[in-house]
Formats: structure tokens, C-alpha cells, sequence
């Protein structure tokens, strides 16, 4: 089993993290049961790692947040786990369909702009007028009395 | 639309056109009381070489080249030379075509076994009479109708053809003229009927084409005791029009005496005023006319050759389809072809002979069912230019096209007024005119000059226009107005009221501001103000992004004025104002001099008729004069005054009574309703121009558009797959089929796609 030691500053509803690696160790192996989601590694203590909050293990194939390290006895760190579904499941997540009902729009976005937003912080005294003139065409006729005379 | 090479065969490199005319006769050309040609073609104007030339849709060249007469408001295809009771198998599709430039003619040669080089005559020895090769095979791609022209002189009144045939060609075709008579030659291309006569065979004399002698119908085979005929005769109507007197006594019959494969049939001899010089037999051969023969038949002392096919009437049928027109079988029809080709085709009459890859088949179709036939409704690309009439194509009426002369249809209705534009200072001369100007030399000269009316009258309406509003002139002539029987010296111009006297206003194109919700209702409005209308609210979602146009429609005659908005080439909506400003006429009334002339003129009459029974009274006895004087006399002095001195009396009284009507006849001064100008309303004093008041919304403080976006996301209804989105995505639901995740991690990404995640 091969875990990497992450750290990772993204918001956690990032589902594509972006991390640095402070250390990979190699020869990890179950002691006793082992909660795939919720794993407990101990590793030697080395203060290079104290400063993981992330984590990947190659086994379970799942990236982890890890809660500050714990250090015990005999020079050994405990690394409590919790699942990051969205970064373990990214691949598969984007090719699921969905039903959207916000997005962050970006310029070359199109469509799906017309729902009415009840979020958005309207306000509701001031208005904005924008005055557009249409000029008249003018004709070339100047003769202004117009007059209608019977039989003529 | 393209050549079905199927029905129609490959294009052809025939080009049915010389070099320097068209192929047809200009309507110009053609005495218009007797046939009216159709043409197709402007001058000079080279028809392409496709096989298309050969179709018969409606709006084929064929078509067009239709032999047409023009009865009333109908064209119809006649033969004129048939009587009343003539019946006769009409071709619906007589065309001509001139010699097409790839098929070999030589002006030097004669027309082979038509014409004897030898001959004497001076009609058939022009080298270029009648010069066609002869083509073998029936190939509808090189049809080629020949025709030689033959004419003998006509009395239209009479009826009767008299004189020797003369025997021309045409001029597209050949040089030369018959000059011993120095008819002129038509100068194109003869429209030509090709007519098939059906006649009993009762002898040569009787079925001559043009006289027409059939009486049965060949729609009713059983009618038909013995073997029909059918001739081809083409005809031409009048040569060119340089000679007037031709015009009008002659009238040419050509003859199509070659059609393809066409061959002469033997003849020993020829009459000496025939025009061949038969010298060997031949027979029709070819993909289709293998039974045409050549025919000879006498009319008086005149020859003339046609082809005949002898049959049944099956036979017949079949041969006429192998021409490759339409065709009917029905006399009401063959008198009566209206239009263009193919417009009866519901017919069971009419028949649409089958073409494949250019051949005809001698198949045919009737009725509906030819109708529907691909081959019936192919058309050319081009239209005619001069004198079809056929049905215009119609405008699709479902569609709107946004041009203003299709969207607004004006009308005139016409009334008793004419209408005039003035400048001001030809209003204030015809204020003057009125007022001042006119002088009646007496009161009788008022009344004759406006015949009792009131001058102010006949002015209907009198309203300014301000700039940019006013009325389109007719003509720039300066017409001296009249107001009744007065004519004055005050001009103007006669108003175009019928003109597209559309005020236009520059369009604008809305934008939107947001690209998103906030750009229409309610958060966005649009307030359009229309000079002379006022305000109308237009509704965003209808014109933001789109262009906004304004025109201004005046009835100017009233004034009234109606603003149209149009969203793009629609129009959208209206709203009514008042444009022109009436000029009130301030006027005394001239009705009180009518009046007093008419009270004056009741008083003449009474002063007159006391006068009367004045003078009657008194030429009776003393006593009864008195007491008739005292009764009769309405100025009877009370006590009365007796015998003749109160007659007397009353008499003088009634002639006073005259002399004071006369009086006020001539001291009643006549009126006239003065003009005056009014200052300009209050709205000739805004502005012109159309404005449009978008009014949007605006955000509150500290909104800040990308991090809304970022953080709370902006509302949408996208069904998608994830990959598609960046950045926040709040999902309402999701499909996580795919994902082999445990079930708690199913949950929990549900959770957070619900709540949004970032990818």
C-alpha cells in the first residue's frame, strides 16, 4: 500500500484539487480492520509532515482529507482520514448528467440565461434610463398646408 | 429548378436563337385587333441551350410561344380560321422554335424533296426559301418544327381568300424576299399553332386545315365511321408591321410540313400553282411520325401541303403525343384553351404526353393525373418579359416579408375633392382671394359663381403639416385653384395622397444590457414616444435584440395620423394621434346674404303679386272693387279709403312694396367666410423624433457580478452532462450512474452537488 502525503489549499467543494506532495510512503499495511472511508494510517514521525491535511492512498484509490496529525508514541503519527468523494470520483462524476439549476457563467457561456434569479441583489429603487431618439427621416416636401377642396 | 435529364434527356447544345433576334414576335409587331403574341424573351436575349427549352411546364419557353388571342379579359389559343362548328384536335402547346444553330441548314440549298431546284418559279427559286435539312428520327431533344409560310390574300370582312398563295419564309431563317410582291417577311420568329385537324376523309377540298371541316369530335371514337385525319397546319398571323395594308388584308398560314422524320409522300405530279416540284416518294420515317404523309390538297385555285397522319383514334392519340405537347381531344377545348398549356389539366381531356431522357414514348396521360406528373411542373428560371399573362406566381400570403408595400397596403377611396399643398404664403393669397379679391359684379354673379353654397364650403378641410410630415406632391405644376364655378389666381400643388407618404423614423437595434433576466420584463421597460401619438409600451422580451422601427402613416385629409411599430419586418403595433393642425375659418356667414336674397326674392314675388291684385281689383266695379281691393289687398288701409283712389292707393303700396324688395336685393352686401391662419398647435412644437425610454434595473451596492457568480451562482435550467460546466455548479439533481462508489459516497456527493461544488 503507497499513501501520498498531500497538502492542498483548495476549498473542499473543489472536485479538482490541486496540491503539493510532502512525502510518499511505501510498505503501508492493515494492522487490524480498516474503514475504507474513514482510514487511520500511523506513520514515523517526521516533522515534514506535519503540515499534511490530504492524502491519497493507491490501494483504495481514494484521496482523503486528513484531520491534524496526532502524535503518539514511539515516534509514530496518526493520520485520521475522511473520504474526498469529489476528488475520488471526479472521472466518473463529470460523465453523469445532471440538472442544473446555477452555474458560475462565464462569456462564452450561451443559453440558460433567462431564469429569473431571485438571489441576485436587485435593487429596487433606483433605475437606470436610457434615452435612444429614433430621428425623424425627413421628406423633401415643404409645403406645409394641406388642403382639400370639393369638385376642385 | 434543375433539368430532370429523366423526362427531359441530357441538355442539348441547340440554341434556339440567332445570333441578332429573338426568337419571338414582340406584341409590338402584331396588330392587336387581331392576334396578340405572348413573348417570353426580351430582344436579343439568348435562350440558354439546355433541353429545357423543350418542356412544358407553365412557365416553359414552349409554353410561352403559345399562339394566343386575346378575347376579352381571356387569352385563348384559337385557330382563327376555323368556323363556329369547326371541331378539332388542339395542341395546347404550339410552339415554334426557330432553326436550332447546330442543325445544318444551307442557304443555298432548297429543301430537299420539297422543293425542285429547278423549278421556275420565282417564289420557290429564292435560295433560301424554306431551307431545312431534313432530320431523320423523331428526337425530341432536336425537335425541329419547320414551317414554310404560305399566305393568300384575305378579306377579313369578306371572309374570303382570293389571289395566289404567295409563299414566304421567314425572315430569321433565310434571306430574301419575295419581292415581286414586297410583303415583307415577319422579322422573327413566327408563333406558330400547331393544329391538328381531325376531319373525314371526304376528299382533298374538304379538309383543308384552315377551313376546318370536321365535324366530329374525336372524343367519341364511335362517331367516327371511317379512318380519321389529322393534319399539322401551323399558322402565322400577320407579317411584320412595316406594311400596314398586309397587315390587314393578308393573313398567313404557315405550314409545318416537316416535322422530324418527316418525309414526302409520293406525288407524281404537282399542280402547276403548287409550290413542290415533287420528284421522288418518300415516307415518314423515324422514332415517331412513320405514318405522317405529306398532303396536298386544293382550296379554290390554290395548293397547299400538309402533313397528314391517317388512324384511328387511338392512333391519333398516340401520334399526337409523339409530338410531345400537350394535347386535347375535345373541341370545347380545342376552341377554347385558356392560358398557358397544362391550366386545364384536370381535364380528362387533356393529355400529357410521356417524355423519357428526352424521346417521347407516344404514352400520354390524362387529366389529374397529367397534372401531377413531375414533367408537367417543371419550370424554367426565368419569366417573361413581355405580355404573359399567364397567372402570376402568388405571393405567399402566410409570409410577412417586411417590405412596407406588402405589409401596408394603401388605398384611396376616392371622393369629390381634390386635394392641394400650399405654402403659406399661397394660403394667405387664397384668404385674400376670398376675402377681398372676389368682387361679383352683382348679387346674381355670387350666386352663379358658388351656386348657392357658401365658397367657405367647398374648402373640405385646410391643415398644416410641419416639416417632415407633409404631404408628397403629385406634380410640381402650379394649378390655380377653383372653389365652385370661381376660378382664382391662388396656385398650388396637386397632393399625392395615394404616395407612400410614410413618415420614417431611423430604426434602432435595443441591446441588451445584462445578456440575462434583468433584461426584460419586469426589471427592463420600454417607453416609446411617437411624435403626434404619444406613448406606447413595448414589451422587451419582444424587442430587446431585435430592431425597433417606427413609420408615421397620415391621413391627410383628416389629419389623423397612426404610428406604426414594427419589430423587425413585423408589424408589432399601432397607436393612433392627430398630425396635421386645422386651420380654423373664421368667416362671416355668407348663409344671411343667401338668406336675404332668398327673402328678398319671396318679397319681389309678393310685392308683385299685390300689385297684381292691385290692378285687378281695380279693373272691377266700384263697389266690388273696393271690397275686393279691401280683401284681396294685404296693405289694405284700415277704414279703407273706397272706390278707386283706395285702389289706387293699395296699388302704390305694392309698388312700394317691390321697389323696397328691390332695395334690400341691392343693399344686401354680399359675405364671404374669411380666412385665417392659426398660430401652430402646442405639439407642432415638440420634437419631431421618436424616443425610446429603456428604464433597467440597476444592482444594489457592493454586488459584484463575477463573485456573485462564483459564490452563489446565477440561476439556470440546464440539463447537461458535469464535464460541461466550470466553475460553481448547484446541481437541483443528478444521475450518478457510472460512479462505482460506495452507497454513503453516492450520498454525499449528492449532497454536494446539491450544494454546489466547483469543478
Amino acid at each position: 500500500m503507497l499513501i501520498q502525503l498531500l497538502r492542498t489549499d483548495s476549498d473542499n467543494r473543489n472536485a479538482l484539487k490541486t496540491y503539493e506532495t510532502l512525502k510518499t510512503i511505501l510498505g503501508i499495511f492493515p494492522t487490524g480492520s480498516v474503514d475504507i472511508l474513514n482510514p487511520v494510517f500511523i506513520v514515523d514521525y517526521d516533522e515534514n509532515i506535519l503540515s499534511c491535511n490530504y492524502l491519497y492512498c493507491d490501494t483504495t484509490n481514494r484521496f482523503y482529507y486528513v484531520s491534524p496529525p496526532v502524535l503518539i508514541d514511539g515516534r509514530r503519527i496518526e493520520l485520521h482520514c475522511t473520504c474526498d468523494v469529489l476528488m475520488s470520483w471526479r472521472a466518473n462524476l463529470m460523465e453523469c448528467h445532471a440538472t442544473v439549476a446555477r452555474r458560475e457563467r462565464h462569456n462564452s457561456d450561451t443559453g440558460g440565461t433567462l431564469i429569473q434569479d431571485s438571489k441576485m441583489p436587485i435593487n429596487s429603487k433606483n433605475v437606470y434610463l436610457d434615452g435612444v431618439r429614433l430621428p425623424l427621416i425627413p421628406n423633401s416636401n415643404y409645403r406645409n398646408y394641406f388642403i382639400a377642396i370639393q369638385g376642385g | 429548378m434543375e433539368l430532370n435529364s429523366a423526362i427531359w434527356g441530357d441538355e442539348t447544345h441547340q440554341i434556339l436563337q440567332s445570333s441578332e433576334y429573338s426568337n419571338h414576335v414582340t406584341v409590338s409587331d402584331v396588330i392587336p385587333d387581331i392576334y396578340t403574341y405572348y413573348n417570353t424573351i426580351g430582344m436579343n436575349e439568348s435562350i440558354d441551350n439546355s433541353i429545357a427549352l423543350w418542356q412544358i411546364g407553365d412557365d416553359s419557353w414552349f409554353n410561352h410561344q403559345l399562339f394566343l388571342r386575346r378575347d376579352g379579359n381571356n387569352v385563348i389559343q384559337k385557330n382563327e380560321r376555323t368556323t363556329v362548328n369547326a371541331k378539332s384536335i388542339w395542341l395546347c402547346v404550339p410552339i415554334t422554335y426557330n432553326t436550332a444553330q447546330n442543325i445544318h441548314f444551307n442557304p443555298t440549298q432548297y429543301q430537299c424533296n420539297l422543293w425542285d431546284a429547278g423549278s421556275t418559279s420565282s417564289y420557290y427559286n429564292q435560295p433560301n426559301a424554306n431551307l431545312r435539312g431534313i432530320i431523320t428520327g423523331f428526337d425530341y431533344n432536336r425537335l425541329v418544327l419547320r414551317h414554310r409560310l404560305c399566305c393568300k390574300l384575305y378579306n377579313s370582312e369578306t371572309g374570303i381568300h382570293s389571289g395566289n398563295t404567295r409563299f414566304f419564309s421567314t425572315y430569321e431563317y433565310f434571306n430574301g424576299v419575295d419581292s415581286s410582291d414586297n410583303i415583307p417577311y415577319r422579322e422573327k420568329y413566327c408563333v406558330e399553332s400547331l393544329t391538328c385537324v381531325v376531319g373525314t376523309s371526304k376528299g382533298d377540298t374538304e379538309i383543308f386545315p384552315y377551313q376546318i371541316s370536321m365535324n366530329i369530335p374525336l372524343n367519341d371514337p364511335k362517331n367516327i365511321t371511317e379512318s380519321a385525319r389529322i393534319y399539322t397546319n401551323t399558322m402565322y398571323n400577320t407579317p411584320s408591321p412595316a406594311n400596314n395594308y398586309y397587315k390587314s388584308t393578308y393573313q398567313y398560314y404557315a405550314q409545318s410540313n416537316d416535322v422530324i422524320g418527316l418525309q414526302r409522300t409520293g406525288r407524281s405530279s404537282i399542280p402547276q400553282q403548287s409550290v413542290f416540284a415533287d420528284n421522288t416518294s418518300f415516307y415518314i420515317d423515324g422514332f415517331a411520325s412513320d405514318k405522317w404523309v405529306l398532303d396536298e390538297f386544293r382550296d379554290g385555285s390554290t395548293d397547299y401541303i400538309a402533313t397528314r397522319f391517317t388512324g384511328t383514334y387511338d392512333d391519333i392519340m398516340r401520334q399526337l403525343a409523339f409530338f410531345g405537347f400537350w394535347f386535347v381531344d375535345n373541341d370545347t377545348f380545342g376552341n377554347t384553351i385558356t392560358a398557358i398549356t397544362g391550366r386545364n389539366c384536370n381535364s380528362e381531356h387533356v393529355c400529357l404526353p410521356e417524355i423519357i431522357g428526352g424521346r417521347t414514348t407516344g404514352n400520354y396521360k390524362r387529366g389529374v393525373v397529367a397534372g401531377a406528373d413531375p414533367q408537367a411542373t417543371w419550370g424554367n428560371n426565368w419569366r417573361d418579359s413581355v405580355g404573359y399573362t399567364g397567372d402570376k406566381p402568388y405571393k405567399n400570403a402566410q409570409n410577412d416579408t417586411g417590405d412596407l408595400s406588402s405589409v401596408f397596403n394603401r388605398t384611396f377611396i376616392g371622393g369629390s375633392c381634390k386635394y392641394y399643398t400650399m405654402i403659406g404664403t399661397d394660403l394667405r393669397d387664397l384668404v385674400s382671394a376670398i376675402n377681398s379679391g372676389y368682387q361679383p359684379t352683382n348679387n346674381d354673379q355670387f350666386v352663379l359663381d358658388f351656386k348657392g353654397s357658401n365658397p367657405a364650403d367647398y374648402i373640405s378641410s385646410c391643415l398644416y403639416y410641419p416639416d417632415g410630415f407633409t404631404c408628397a406632391d403629385r406634380s410640381t405644376d402650379n394649378i390655380a385653384l377653383k372653389i365652385g364655378a370661381l376660378e382664382l389666381a391662388v396656385t398650388a400643388h396637386e397632393a399625392d395622397i395615394n404616395a407612400e407618404n410614410i413618415v420614417s423614423f431611423s430604426p434602432v437595434t435595443i441591446p441588451a444590457l445584462f445578456g440575462d433576466f434583468r433584461d426584460y420584463s419586469p426589471y427592463t421597460s420600454l417607453d416609446l414616444y411617437i411624435p403626434f401619438c404619444g406613448s406606447v409600451e413595448l414589451d422587451p422580451a419582444v424587442f430587446v435584440g431585435h430592431t425597433l422601427q417606427v413609420y408615421l402613416f397620415i391621413d391627410f385629409p383628416t389629419g389623423n395620423c397612426a404610428g406604426v411599430v414594427m419589430r423587425d419586418s413585423l408589424v408589432y403595433d399601432t397607436v393612433n394621434g392627430t398630425c396635421g393642425v386645422s386651420i380654423p375659418l373664421t368667416a362671416q356667414n355668407v348663409g344671411q346674404y343667401q338668406n336675404a336674397i332668398k327673402s328678398a326674392e319671396i318679397a319681389l314675388k309678393q310685392a308683385e303679386m299685390q300689385r297684381k291684385t292691385a290692378w285687378l281689383a281695380a279693373a272691377g266695379s266700384g263697389a266690388t272693387l273696393i271690397a275686393g281691393v279691401a280683401t284681396a289687398n294685404p296693405l289694405a288701409i284700415a277704414g279703407g279709403i273706397g272706390g278707386l283712389a283706395g285702389s289706387a292707393i293699395n296699388v302704390e303700396r305694392a309698388n312700394l312694396s317691390v321697389e323696397s324688395a328691390e332695395y334690400n336685393l341691392s343693399h344686401t352686401a354680399p359675405s364671404v367666410r374669411s380666412l385665417s391662419t392659426a398660430s401652430p398647435a402646442n405639439a407642432l412644437q415638440m420634437d419631431y423624433d421618436c424616443h425610446l425610454i429603456i428604464k433597467r434595473a440597476t444592482m444594489s451596492d457592493g454586488y459584484d457580478e463575477t463573485i456573485y457568480s462564483h459564490t452563489i451562482g446565477n440561476a439556470c435550467a440546464i440539463n447537461d452532462v458535469l464535464s460541461t460546466f466550470h466553475g460553481l455548479t448547484v446541481c437541483a439533481d443528478a444521475d450518478l450512474t457510472g460512479i462505482p462508489c460506495t452507497a454513503d459516497e453516492k450520498q454525499q456527493i449528492m449532497q454536494m452537488l446539491k450544494s454546489g461544488v466547483y469543478f
